[in-house]
């Protein structure tokens, strides 16, 4: 008889994704998943029917929302693309690298909120708030192609011609990487230039958002459908050449006439001082106190206990539902169809999954998780099939289940890890940013501090969504590090 | 070329059998038979046809429904698993499928035991349930052996299994192997150790039949040709 031999075997990674599930588990207990409707199938059958027959809006607002969509991705992820390649040549500066990350761990609605306050509702407003969150993160990912791609000649002695040997020797190397990434950050860009309309640009969402709020759901169907083809379309309109001529006309196309009141502005960043410190009648500890214990600690607790739970979701959505496009398990024509879903699951935005689903259930948390596990879950489910099909199996190996849990998990678990961890952080983000449909994370109070024109209270809580986002990041890559799983370029580009 | 052996119930029959990829032709006008209880060793530089013939013959034996064991030339293993899951996967497809995913977080101890005393044999000393990309080449190989030798076949199709292996070891590996199965076609490239396990010897150059015949009857300057530079 062994001895010694463990009557259970786990792995490392296993036992993470245990103890993450535990968390979950926990989490589930404390927060409020409760379907409060009494009559969901209603508004869902409304819903379904809309869906059947979708509706078009005019063609001028069509148009015009269009373009607007468009020209704010372009030109906001043109400049980021720049800025963070700048960025990025001098990431090994912590400065830069801190700079980065608080950037990024700003979602962009919330840089929108700020922006309508001091500038007003002007296409800067727009611009900015695409582009300052994605600086950092093209930042980021740009330097760690850098790293992983190290110049074969200079090993930096080179001081008054660096620029001239990163141009000949790393660059070959690195430009196919950096133009993979900044094309699926456009589509991003256009994602997030979409949902800017929820907070009042001119954009797709702003019509998704107004169709919605009044059960127009034929005018969501059409919209929607105009979203996604907007987004598979992208490849065959998108010219590299044609980038500056798509950057100048997109400019052209947003400048008005409306000017920006300055004066107004740095009075609404004298607003953004705490009240205390501008106000001789506040007292700053009772003031302190009273928002700690009213918007922080519930705000960071709810956007924690929806992080986590959707985490796992996500991950589980992921390993269930790869098998739909992968050559392993699936044939044509279920392979195309596959492919569909997963496409039409990850290009609509999160925020009208729980949209969607809070029209449905009511307020609580669920409609928030579901949303941000399909979302999530969805892309991460692309990512593993695509990573699955590039695993040759032996001429022997089993079918079906069996190969499932012997041959192809196994293979692609590391990799499952590093792309639900890479997530982490996004999922984060997100759980903050579902506050504004009235899930009490931080989102909630932020956009109730705004509302309220408490210019001073918004920042601090975005300050402490920040921090927040910070701490997951890094926690992130301490656990990547310590499971050994590497971030490859294809961990960050899901399409 | 005639096959030697003229069997009343072959278990594979390839006639004039051909196998290419894309515009180059790597097996040509190849007929074998060959019977279920028979040990062939099959020789020839690298190149020569070897795992495309094995792979041939597989694909045949499958489509008649045939249970076969098989190692291919590049193991197949699958790295993060332990060597213990390795090995089992030799028997997932004569199990439940329960009990094969019960077996990847609970081990049997029937199972232990078996597994534990097959890695004994072939001198691999690691713990069990370590992750096989932890093993070196030769005792990777030697898992890919195990898995084999755990599988419930008659027949073995092997491709170089003990290519990673010093000598005594691979001569340990391969007896086991032939005590194990009844028939086997197993490449090798060493023709010390073809002759010690082989009934029967088949040599293929550039993709056809140079030479098949019983090890008796098989002389040196046979087994030099297969080796030869010449005749292109």
């Amino acid at each position: 008889m062994p001895s010694n031999a463990p009557l259970l075997t786990l792995s490392r990674g296993q036992k993470t994704l245990i103890a993450f599930t535990l968390v979950a588990l926990v989490c589930s207990y404390f927060a409020d998943l409760s379907i409060s409707t009494r009559t969901p199938w209603h508004e869902l059958s409304l819903m379904a029917k809309g869906l059947l027959e979708p509706q078009w809006p005019s063609l001028t607002t069509l148009v015009a929302a269009l373009l607007k969509t468009i020209s704010f991705a372009l030109v906001a992820v043109t400049a980021a693309a720049i800025i963070g390649f700048l960025l990025s040549l001098f990431f090994h500066y912590r400065l830069i690298r801190v700079f980065c990350s608080i950037i990024r761990a700003v979602h962009e609605l919330f840089w929108g909120l700020l922006f309508i306050q001091v500038i007003g509702m002007h296409p800067l407003t727009g611009l900015l708030a695409i582009a300052l969150p994605f600086s950092g993160v093209f930042a980021k990912v740009f330097a760690e192609i850098l790293q992983e791609n190290p110049s074969p000649s200079a090993r930096g002695d080179y001081t008054h011609q660096r620029l001239s040997h990163f141009f000949y020797c790393q660059w070959p190397l690195v430009k196919h990487h950096f133009a993979n990434y900044s094309l699926y950050r456009l589509e991003c860009g256009l994602r997030s230039s979409t949902i800017l309309g929820f907070i009042g640009l001119p954009t797709l969402g702003f019509y998704l958002e107004s169709s919605f709020m009044q059960g127009y759901y034929q005018q969501v169907a059409g919209l929607l459908i105009i979203l996604y083809a907007l987004i598979a379309s992208l490849r065959y309109w998108f010219y590299w050449r044609l980038v500056p001529v798509y950057v100048i006309a997109s400019l052209l196309y947003l400048s008005t006439d409306s000017v920006i009141h300055w004066s107004l502005s740095a009075e609404l960043l004298h607003d953004m001082i705490p009240a205390p410190l501008r106000q001789s009648d506040v007292a700053l500890w009772p003031w302190l106190s009273k928002l700690w214990s009213e918007q922080v600690v519930p705000g960071t607790i709810n956007t924690l206990l929806l992080t986590q739970i959707a985490l796992v979701l996500s991950g589980l959505i992921a390993l269930l539902s790869f098998p739909v496009i992968s050559t392993h398990f699936s044939r044509r024509p279920y392979l195309q169809i596959g492919h569909g879903i997963l496409v039409v699951l990850r290009s609509t935005p999160e925020l009208m999954i729980a949209f969607t689903l809070l029209l449905l259930w009511g307020p609580s948390m669920l409609p928030g998780v579901i949303a941000l596990a399909i979302h999530n879950g969805a892309i991460i489910a692309h990512l593993l099939g695509r990573y699955s099909n590039q695993i040759q199996c032996r001429l022997d190996s089993s079918q079906g289940l069996n190969r499932y849990s012997y041959e192809i998990v196994p293979r692609l678990y590391g990799q499952f890890l590093a792309f639900l961890f890479y997530r982490w952080e996004v999922i984060m983000r997100e759980s903050a940013i579902l506050g504004i449909l009235g899930i009490q994370t931080l989102g909630f109070y932020i956009d109730s501090a705004f509302e309220s024109f408490r210019l001073d209270v918004a920042m601090i809580l975005i300050i402490v969504s920040a921090l927040l986002n910070i701490t997951v990041d890094e926690a992130s890559r301490k656990l990547r590090l310590l499971l050994h799983i590497s971030s490859s370029p294809q961990t960050r580009t899901p399409c | 070329m005639k096959s030697p052996y003229q069997p009343k119930q072959a278990l594979i029959s390839l006639k004039d059998a051909s196998a290419d990829y894309g515009q180059q032709s790597v097996l040509n006008a190849i007929n074998l038979h060959l019977h279920e209880d028979e040990k062939v060793v099959l020789l020839g530089t690298s190149g020569a046809g070897k795992s495309t013939l094995l792979k041939l013959l597989y694909k045949n034996l499958r489509a008649n429904g045939d249970s076969v064991a098989w190692i291919p030339q590049d193991l197949g293993l699958v790295p993060p698993l332990s060597l213990y899951h390795n090995v089992l996967i030799g028997r997932l497809e004569h199990q439940s499928l329960w009990r094969n995913l019960r077996n990847l977080i609970f081990p049997e101890q029937q199972h232990r035991e078996n597994i534990e005393g097959l890695l004994n044999t072939l001198q691999i000393p690691k713990p069990l349930f370590d992750p096989v990309a932890s093993l070196s080449g030769g005792q990777q190989q030697r898992i890919a052996i195990a898995r084999a030798l755990y599988q419930p076949s008659n027949y073995l199709l092997a491709d170089e299994p003990v290519a990673n292996l010093d000598q005594p070891l691979a001569k340990k590996a391969l007896t086991l192997l032939s005590a194990q199965f009844n028939g086997f076609v197993i490449a090798l490239h060493d023709v010390e150790l073809a002759l010690s396990i082989a009934d029967r010897v088949i040599a293929i150059k550039n993709g056809r039949i140079l030479l098949d015949q019983t090890t008796d009857q098989i002389n040196a300057q046979q087994l030099a040709s297969i080796y030869s530079q010449q005749e292109h």
